[in-house]
């Protein structure tokens, strides 16, 4: 990217290096390398990436730089929702890299065997049924997994299309204790794993998952788009047999995201802000930039409108055209949860609270929340206090 | 008095002061050579251990995200934990980790040592390296291990015929756990409790023996009371470690998309988790406030067996 960019830019680019530095080896250990940048006030980047669910933090402590001014001009070029994780708060801060959608990856060909269309699968119970039949006919494979303690995503991508919220702004409180859209989505996860259409011992991103994925054991996940590199990655040999689809209504959900997406910001400190700007926009928003950073990615769906139609993306080497037909009509009921400056904290709680469910004889999730809600309230207090 | 005398005088007084001067230069130099030999020590002390422990403290009574400002709340973090679920239920599983495998553990290395150092053992050259291998092993490549033997289809399902989800179920995940902790812990007690029984006078033995004592007795009347200190020490660090267990439980039973940026779920999850967690969460001052709760939590324990074990009189 760097190099298509400054041979396209030579004259405003000369002298400029780009220099890239590993946050960790997972998102907690690259948003704990930033805390501690600011902390210090040394080696800041110029450019950082964040999931968006860790942007309210850094918007609500200041850290962040407002870049309307430069990203504004090229607003039109991309899709509603890369619009949508520009902003937090009414501050434009980040440029968007990759907008998660909520997608239904699942085999094809053992689909076809069972008889299950996914076009028709509408509800929780039309998945679990679906789920069944596979079962019918592929016994030992399921339609999900959901671990006794489930990644964090897997819950948050329910919870970002139901309607649910952890807390308000104003007053400033944490309110997940009552909150029906939270109940619905932990509900919603203990239903399925009691089923039997849903596989309760695999943990995604195991080497039981991986080959879970790849030997049919796992006929189908409910996902996001960043999933299709790892799929093709696990399994190369079932290039074709791997399909795409809409996600039913899961725990009252339609539509919604995983985490947003992915994103990069520019932090207040920044000591070259207009040269990183620059560099962004001009690649990720702009149709010439995004083709070329499409080209080395192939699985990668651009979120330049124009781009969409490209043939690579039409017709996705590994998914065909179902993965960007799934995509493009995930996009008309994409949503963004309403993510505070305490999300880390609250995902944690809940997450523990979650699993603690999950493997309780309780059959309402109330009390969990409740336990959630008064150690969040104790512990974080006003969810936006810096 | 005349002149010559007064000059005397002071001469002599001039020579009364420059050699004790000489002498309390070489006095300061004997003084401060072992402090400079000590000083990287201290220096390393002071900048990796003190200072950071002082700024813990202070900082446990603060909100700090890690960045920006830092709001003085005075003992709201203390009190926000004794009031989490959370970590009571974490420190249950860190009272289970610590009692459970107790026992086995101490009673098991005793037990080992004792057969060792007995003329049954006919190759004790061989034994101690074997017990002593899984210490030296890396506990993240035990725990990878340990992943394979109890995974569904592992060794030890196989072998016993078991179906038990090991890895997954939350209440067998602690069992798991305290397999590991003793596969791993019982070679370095039976190391201590063998270091511990060339202590005991083979004499003491003979004699015990002559006067019709059998082995058990010889064990509980002459080798347990001989070995009161090394059992109080296997004591007082088995709960220091049990304390700050963090590694075993994570890696073995947790799972890199779990709930918490740890891995382990909350059913087996340790105390030591509350201090990782809060920082992952950006709550560094709660982080603090649980760590220094650890640390009280280790002292209470430690100073309760000294009081328990110490030999009567002492």
């Amino acid at each position: 990217m760097w190099g298509t960019y400054t041979a396209a830019n030579p004259s405003t680019t000369k002298g400029q290096s780009l220099n890239v530095v590993s946050g960790g080896g997972s998102d907690t250990d690259s948003v704990s390398k930033f805390r501690l940048e600011l902390s210090s006030g040394k080696n800041i980047p110029d450019i950082t990436e964040l999931n968006y669910d860790e942007v309210p933090e850094f918007v609500n402590s200041g850290a962040l730089a407002d870049i309307s001014a430069a990203v504004t001009p090229d607003l039109g070029n991309v899709t509603t929702a890369a619009k949508t994780l520009t902003s937090y708060d009414g501050q434009t801060v980040a440029v968007p890299i990759q907008v998660n959608e909520k997608l239904w990856f699942y085999r094809a060909d053992l689909f076809a065997k069972a008889g299950i269309d996914p076009a028709q699968v509408k509800t929780q119970a039309d998945f679990v049924a679906a789920g069944k039949k596979l079962q019918a006919v592929e016994p030992g494979s399921y339609i999900w997994n959901l671990p006794a303690s489930p990644a964090p995503y897997q819950w948050g991508m329910v919870v970002s299309g139901n309607g649910a919220s952890y807390s308000t702004k104003s007053p400033c409180a944490i309110t997940v204790g009552s909150d029906p859209g939270t109940a619905q989505a932990f509900q919603a996860m203990k239903d399925l794993r009691n089923s039997g259409a849903v596989s309760t011992s695999i943990g995604d991103f195991t080497p039981q998952w991986q080959s879970a994925l790849a030997n049919g054991t796992l006929a189908s996940t409910l996902s996001a788009s960043w999933l299709p590199t790892f799929i093709e990655q696990y399994a190369p040999a079932l290039k074709g047999k791997w399909a795409v689809a809409q996600w039913p209504e899961i725990g009252g959900a339609v539509g919604g995201s995983e985490a947003g997406g992915a994103v990069f910001v520019i932090p207040a400190a920044s000591p070259h802000k207009a040269q990183a700007l620059a560099f962004l926009t001009k690649t990720l928003m702009t149709a010439s930039g995004a083709s070329a950073y499409l080209q080395k990615n192939t699985a990668y769906i651009p979120n330049v409108t124009s781009l969409l139609q490209s043939p690579s993306v039409q017709d996705n080497s590994y998914f065909g055209p179902s993965l960007i037909k799934a995509y493009l009509a995930a996009s008309s009921t994409y949503k963004v949860f309403p993510y505070d400056a305490s999300n880390s904290a609250e995902t944690t709680a809940l997450g523990d609270q979650l699993a603690n469910y999950l493997n309780s004889p309780a059959t309402s999730p109330s009390s969990f929340l409740q336990t959630a809600q008064s150690q969040l309230a104790s512990q974080v207090g006003c969810p936006y206090s810096q | 008095m005349s002149q010559l005398q007064l000059a005397h005088r002071r001469r002599d007084r001039e020579e009364v002061r420059t050699l004790p001067r000489r002498r309390s230069g070489r006095a300061l130099l004997d003084r401060t050579v072992p402090y400079l030999f000590l000083a990287p020590f201290l220096v390393s002390f002071i900048v990796f251990f003190a200072a950071p422990s002082i700024v813990s403290i202070v900082l446990s009574f603060y909100r700090y995200r890690g960045y920006g400002t830092a709001s003085y709340i005075g003992f709201h973090n203390y009190v926000a934990l004794f009031q989490s679920p959370e970590f009571w239920q974490s420190a249950r599983v860190t009272l289970f980790y610590w009692l459970v495998p107790l026992v086995p553990l101490l009673g098991g290395g005793f037990l080992l040592a004792v057969l060792v150092r007995s003329k049954l053992a006919k190759l004790p050259s061989v034994f101690k390296p074997l017990l002593f291998v899984p210490q030296v092993m890396a506990p993240v490549a035990a725990a990878m291990v340990w992943r394979v033997i109890l995974s569904d289809n592992g060794v030890l399902n196989s072998l016993l015929g078991l179906h038990v989800d090991w890895l997954n179920d939350p209440s067998a995940g602690k069992w798991a756990v305290v397999l590991l902790l003793l596969w791993g812990g019982i070679g370095w007690y039976f190391v201590i409790f063998l270091a511990g029984l060339t202590n005991v006078p083979d004499e003491l033995l003979e004699a015990a023996h002559l006067d019709g004592a059998n082995a058990m007795q010889r064990i509980r009347h002459v080798t347990l009371p001989m070995m009161r200190p090394i059992i109080l020490f296997a004591v007082v660090i088995d709960t220091i470690s049990s304390f700050q267990l963090f590694t075993e439980p994570n890696l073995l039973v947790g799972a890199a998309g779990a709930a918490s940026a740890t891995g382990a779920p909350p059913t087996a999850a340790p105390v030591m988790n509350q201090v990782v967690d809060n920082i992952d969460a950006g709550q560094f001052g709660l982080s603090a406030a649980a760590g220094w709760l650890l640390f009280l939590a280790v002292g209470i324990f430690s100073i309760l067996q000294f009081r328990l074990l110490r030999e009567r009189g002492k």
